[in-house]
């Protein structure tokens, strides 16, 4: 044989090669939720239902709070129109495997980014600030922390393990009630079940300011400041990268007017400042 | 799907710790309901129209709304009321309710369907009502109740998984709480599945225990 022919089979054959590894690659790098998304033209994202003011069904049975309106704006610039979307309700410990196993693309429901949490799914930078918070009922004439630390008060807690941490670091001998929802916290404080429960200081304050009449929220907070952020399935780097651009977008960058306005419509107050060396809008 | 076995042999152990508490209840639930039904069956069948009355709209207002929420009912509503009941003791009341109405039914059933004919023999040999009701219909009876009352006896050990949203330690309660620290969804939901078939698997063998010692040898 030829020289010239075995050359030109092995260059033949390197183009095929080369070919096949590039198109599949290709293949597969495009094989993102961001996409699978957009084919279908809606969104599906696992929610609270009762965690005022972030996720909760009002009067009439809607989805409303502060993160549904979050939702609704990335359903907004995905798919271009804010109804594009289907909220799937879960409870505190569904939430992980509601994104896990596939069945809603991403999470937003007042979750609180952990080390521990980001061992299992991916979150984006924080949209909101947080921390923890108790309600407390005002005929235990409890005004500090250090005052519910006693047997004979009972705290409420949902079944993450950071709650445990928090009760035992700071109230080791209050007795202790585990629920699946803020709602049945909130219904064992509002019945006497509980004395007081632990939750994010906006739920809190919302909690208490419907509430006035028989509780009230502590002063101190549980803690350090915190931050809330949407979570997904680890391992699909394109979407992360979009929704994360996107929360950017929201609190420091080009969107913060929406930002600014779904904030001041669920806590009546100025969302912080852009830049600390920007004034807070209007 | 991710199905890691060797978790199962750790997760065991961790769901173990609800064992006692469920265990517990559904024994409770079990002879509390089956003894809190003779009272009504009694009243159901009474002749005083009023207390029959009474008692089928009692018996109506049970099946016709979730043990659930009558689960919630009592646990909030009785600290509303001022007197705290704990989880534990508010699912067993809801339980003793709800299943002592659908164990009377069974009770009636099992009593109607002795034919009248052995009660009118026991009259005929000079037995006073209530000693032909004891001597006669009651064993003949109760053979025929053995079968839906195991039916319902799984029944209760199920239900006695609602009370974990009460904020009782039992084996549901257990694998939220893990589910909550793991990832390991699919092993420890099927985990909790296989401690709720071991626990059933073993009722109904005793149920049938107890069907062949009272069998009738024709």
């Amino acid at each position: 044989m030829k020289a010239g022919t075995i050359w030109k089979a092995a260059t033949a054959l390197a183009v095929a090669g080369f070919a096949f590894v590039g198109f599949s690659n290709s293949a597969s790098a495009q094989a993102s939720r961001l996409d699978e998304i957009v084919k279908r033209d809606k969104l599906l994202v696992a929610t609270f239902g009762t965690a005022p003011p972030f996720c909760y069904a009002d009067e009439k049975g809607q989805l409303v709070g502060f993160d549904i309106d979050i939702a609704r704006l990335i359903a907004k610039y995905l798919l271009g129109d804010a109804n594009k979307i289907e909220f799937i309700t879960v409870t505190s410990e569904g939430r992980w495997p509601a994104v896990n196993s596939g069945r809603a693309d991403f999470g937003i429901a007042s979750t609180t980014v952990y080390p521990d949490r980001a061992l299992r799914v991916a979150f984006t930078r924080p949209y909101i600030d947080s921390g923890i918070s108790i309600l407390v009922r005002k005929d235990a004439k409890i005004d500090s922390v250090a005052g519910l630390n006693d047997a004979k008060f009972t705290l409420a807690n949902l079944s993450n393990p950071q709650m445990v941490d928090r009760q035992k670091r700071f109230m080791p001998n209050v007795k202790v009630l585990t629920f699946d929802t803020p709602s049945a916290m909130f219904l064992a404080v509002k019945s006497g079940q509980a004395t007081a429960m632990q939750m994010d200081s906006p739920v809190i304050d919302w909690y208490a300011t419907n509430n006035s009449s028989d509780l009230m929220a502590l002063a101190e907070n549980l803690g350090n400041i915190q931050g809330n952020a949407i979570f997904m399935k680890p391992g699909d780097f394109t979407l992360w990268l979009w929704l994360d651009t996107v929360v950017q977008e929201l609190t420091v960058g080009s969107r913060y007017n929406e930002y600014t306005d779904v904030y001041k419509k669920w806590f009546g107050r100025n969302p912080p400042a852009q830049r600390f060396y920007a004034a807070a809008p209007r | 799907m991710p199905f890691d076995i060797a978790l199962i042999t750790r997760i065991v152990p961790a769901l173990a710790e609800g064992l006692t508490l469920t265990l517990t209840l559904s024994a409770l639930a079990i002879v509390l309901a089956a003894a809190w039904a003779i009272p009504v069956v009694l009243g159901l069948m009474s002749r005083f129209r009023p207390l029959s009355i009474l008692t089928r709209g009692y018996i109506e207002a049970v099946r016709n709304t979730p043990v659930l929420v009558q689960m919630y009912f009592i646990f909030f509503g009785s600290a509303m009321a001022g007197f705290r009941l704990s989880g534990f003791t508010a699912g067993l009341i809801a339980l003793v309710l709800q299943n002592g109405a659908y164990i009377a039914e069974i009770y009636r059933a099992g009593i109607q369907s002795v034919s009248r004919r052995q009660m009118e023999a026991g009259l005929a040999i000079g037995l006073t009502p209530g000693a032909a009701f004891r001597i006669v219909v009651l064993p003949q009876a109760l053979r025929k109740v053995i079968p839906p009352l195991g039916n319902q006896g799984i029944v209760i050990i199920k239900d006695t998984a609602l009370v974990a949203t009460l904020s009782v330690a039992e084996l549901t309660f257990q694998a939220r709480m893990l589910a909550d620290r793991t990832a390991a969804v699919y092993e420890i939901f099927f985990a909790l599945a296989l401690f709720y078939i071991a626990i059933t698997s073993i009722f109904s063998a005793l149920m049938r225990l107890v069907e062949w010692r009272m069998r009738v040898v024709q």
